[in-house]
């Protein structure tokens, strides 16, 4: 017994070892490849085709057959996924939110849409920050090409004062001020969000107060004609707004202007300085334009530092603790729609921050029509609504060699099969007691021997 | 010893992966169908309980074999008193299958190992002869059918913006000894059987539409003094997948059975026609696919009408893990005639099923 288990494991690991080679060979692309070239027309097997290379990390070669298969049939919604989960691999967002798109108009899964509306937020956020890179990249072209004097950027304030709480009114503040420039139809304001992305690029910001000279550069790669410098000095009760006006093409600064009041009065100050600054800009306001811009989103200080806060939250990427800071604003002032809105924003981001392209992908699920599809993919069958010549030769060969239980074989596990006609029973067709009627008792079938 | 099993064991997930067999799969898929023709003390029930067993054998991408077997239970009730049952397995089929070029081109070949029930007694003949009605449609509709081999060929083409399949096979079987008649063996050699089929389908809109057209030839069934032949059976079948939105699928299928004039014991064995139409919707709440369906069956023997039966049903899929779990039901109702009961006979049924797939 001895000298026969060395010669057993020998043969065992004769078996496994080609056995694992061939497990090495099950890689579906060749078999899909054959495919798409007996049919190039057929959306299933480019589909297929490009659903196989994202998984094998081809994005290119992906993106490239999913096109295809959406030009073909562009209600196509897994082409439409891969095809956006391909592009945004390769870093290309604009395309991939295209495909997102796409999907959300045409996808079949629900719980996938959900999951690609909340990465389409995400996206958004990582465009931006792929922008304010793009253009720090490109500075010396992008700062040649002066902004309009009428596009104006508000960096966040600099505070400066003994209680660092109210420091993230810095942001709050100059949110204020951008929604308050931006009632007027003669400026371009910057988003906030553009241009805190930007100053995080260029870690505007690094102290969290915003450099006079960075901000500059800042404004001339946001392409910027003019720059708000504001800033806030708390004195005791007192808080001290000023702002002046800085040309971004001369980096000449403008005469600066102040307001004081008392902490309470915070925002009386806010509208204050915000009419001084249209004055220094030269605009003067409708009628309609200067009641929209008295209005104030809350009076409660409070909401407004949670709401200030969550703006910190969010800019620093904590969209949970952002999403807390403006429930607490709302909840302090309910009628404080920004914070909502903020609110609702942020829960979004959070959402979408947790979804990745593994998650997308596996929010298809095992089954279901489109699972279906991406099953087809992982096992080198490109079978589906679209037909594919694959599933036309199973049903060629279900039909020549059946099985004698095929319902249950081919029909039970395929619900876009149709039901099978019935097989033939030989000897009881032969001999016709297959038939079924009312007559009682049994047949009785005589046979006559030679 | 313990050691070179437990080498053994150890080697066999590696073998059955590295084989190709990560992608076997297991269907065991008990099915519950029963059908009451007529009432009181004349209602005949048929009942089959039965476990289909399949094993699906991927060994290579081009090379898989699949092997079916099943235990199957089936009952005749006449009034409240059971007439005749048949109980045991079924025949196993194995089934192999190479496929060259593409994947569009399979050789297959099968054989019938006679693992089921033969020499059927004078009193379960009635459940052996009602299982394989053709109307009612019998997941198990035979117990056995006696050693045999098939082999065939199948291949698809696209032409133009539609896929063409064809393909022929042969049937050869051996003669076995399916009942046993007045103390003496009944020995038949089922005919051989050569079947040629064309399929197309193409996309139509969102949809797809696909048609099927197969030709069963056969020869004589051989007995030991006489010959039978069950008629040539022409099959066509179609549907049309129509996207309904949101998902959800509209499946309008039909096959229809054409079975032609055929030679029995008594004299000229009458032409057949079973006609079935479905329509399915197929649409997902979560992660469950749910198709309900209405069909319809509509039987005539030598152009008379004989039989129609409606039936109500609905499918299910989820999956659990590695499962694929599809439970179905289904309610039928109908009437049958013949030239001594023209007035007909209601038909009522029921049937439920539970399949599970592993892989």
């Amino acid at each position: 017994m001895r000298s026969v288990r060395p010669l057993l494991t020998l043969v065992l690991l004769a078996i496994a070892a080609p056995a694992a080679q061939a497990q090495r060979g099950s890689d579906p692309i060749p078999k899909l490849e054959a495919a798409r070239a007996a049919n190039p027309g057929s959306v299933a097997a480019l589909r297929s085709l490009g659903v196989a290379y994202y998984k094998a990390q081809r994005f290119a070669d992906a993106r490239t057959v999913l096109d295809q298969a959406r030009r073909l049939d562009p209600k196509d919604g897994v082409s439409a996924l891969y095809a956006g989960l391909s592009a945004e691999a390769l870093g290309d967002l604009t395309n991939a939110k295209a495909a997102y798109n796409s999907y959300l108009a045409v996808g079949r899964t629900r719980r996938t849409k959900s999951q690609i509306t909340a990465r389409l937020v995400a996206l958004q956020r990582t465009e931006m920050l792929a922008a304010a890179k793009a253009a720090v990249a490109n500075e010396a072209q992008v700062s040649a090409t002066p902004g309009s004097p009428n596009t104006v950027a508000v960096p966040p304030f600099r505070f400066s004062g003994p209680d660092v709480s109210l420091a993230p009114l810095e942001r709050g503040i100059a949110e204020m001020v951008i929604t308050d420039l931006g009632r007027s139809s003669r400026l371009t304001v910057v988003e906030r969000d553009r241009m805190q992305a930007l100053a995080d690029e260029i870690q505007l910001s690094r102290t969290d107060r915003v450099d006079a000279a960075s901000a500059v550069r800042a404004g001339r790669l946001i392409q910027a004609g003019r720059l708000i410098n504001g800033s806030l000095v708390q004195s005791g009760q007192q808080i001290v707004m000023g702002a002046s006006i800085v040309e971004v093409p001369t980096s000449q600064v403008g005469q600066p202007t102040q307001v004081t009041n008392s902490l309470d009065a915070i925002f009386a100050a806010e509208k204050e300085l915000v009419l001084r600054i249209f004055t220094a800009l030269g605009v003067t306001l409708t009628p309609a334009e200067r009641q929209l811009v008295d209005q104030r989103p809350t009076n409660n200080l409070q909401a407004f530092l949670a709401y200030s806060r969550g703006l910190q939250a969010n800019d620093d990427g904590r969209f949970e603790d952002a999403a807390r800071f403006f429930e607490t604003a709302r909840t302090l002032d309910p009628g404080f729609g920004a914070a909502n809105a903020r609110f609702q924003a942020a829960q979004q981001a959070a959402a979408a921050a947790q979804v990745t392209s593994a998650s997308i992908e596996s929010s298809l699920g095992t089954t279901g029509f489109e699972a279906d599809q991406v099953t087809a993919a992982r096992t080198g069958t490109p079978a589906d609504r679209t037909g594919g010549l694959n599933t036309t030769l199973q049903r060629t060969l279900t039909d020549v060699n059946p099985s004698s239980i095929t319902p249950v074989a081919n029909d039970r596990t395929v619900l876009n099969e149709a039901p099978s006609p019935p097989r033939l029973d030989a000897p009881s067709s032969g001999t016709r007691i297959d038939q079924i009627g009312t007559t009682t008792g049994q047949v009785i079938i005589v046979v006559r021997r030679p | 010893m313990r050691r070179l099993l437990a080498l053994t064991l150890l080697s066999v997930p590696t073998l059955v992966g590295a084989q190709g067999l990560q992608d076997a799969a297991v269907i065991v898929a008990p099915h519950f169908t029963q059908y009451n023709i007529g009432s009181g003390a004349a209602k005949k029930s048929i009942t089959q309980m039965a476990i289909p067993l399949v094993f699906v054998l991927p060994f290579t991408d081009r090379f898989s074999v699949d092997v079916t077997t099943a235990y199957a239970t089936s009952d005749v009730k006449f009034g409240d008193s059971t007439a005749s049952s048949l109980n045991g397995l079924t025949d196993t089929q194995i089934r192999a299958n190479l496929s060259f070029g593409g994947d569009f081109l399979i050789l297959t070949a099968g054989v019938n190992i006679p693992t089921g029930q033969y020499t059927v007694p004078e009193e379960d003949q009635v459940a052996a002869g009602q299982i394989g009605n053709d109307f009612l449609n019998y997941p198990i509709s035979s117990m056995g059918n006696g050693f045999a081999g098939t082999g065939g060929i199948a291949i698809a083409r696209p032409v133009g913006s539609w896929n063409i399949g064809a393909g022929a096979s042969f049937r050869k079987s051996t003669r076995f000894t399916p009942f046993s008649v007045q103390s003496s063996d009944f020995r038949f050699t089922p005919a051989d059987e050569y079947r040629v089929r064309l399929g197309a389908d193409r996309p139509v809109g969102s949809g797809q539409v696909s048609l099927g057209l197969s030709y069963s030839a056969f020869g004589a069934d051989a007995t030991d003094s006489t010959t039978y032949s069950t008629g040539d059976r022409i099959t066509a079948t179609g549907m049309w997948m129509v996207p309904v939105g949101d998902g959800a699928n509209l499946y309008l299928s039909g096959w229809n059975l054409y079975r032609l004039k055929g030679q029995q014991l008594a004299g000229d064995a009458p032409s057949e026609n079973v006609a079935n139409l479905n329509a399915a919707l197929s649409f997902s709440a979560g992660e469950v696919l749910i198709q309900p369906s209405v069909e319809g069956r509509l039987w005539q023997v030598d152009g008379a009408r004989s039989g129609q039966l409606f039936n109500l049903g609905a499918r299910v899929r989820f999956a659990a893990g590695r499962f694929s779990i599809f439970p179905a039901a289904g309610y039928s109702f109908g009437t049958i005639w013949s030239s001594l009961d023209p007035g007909g006979t209601d038909v009522t049924g029921m049937r439920g099923s539970l399949t599970i797939r592993f892989n």
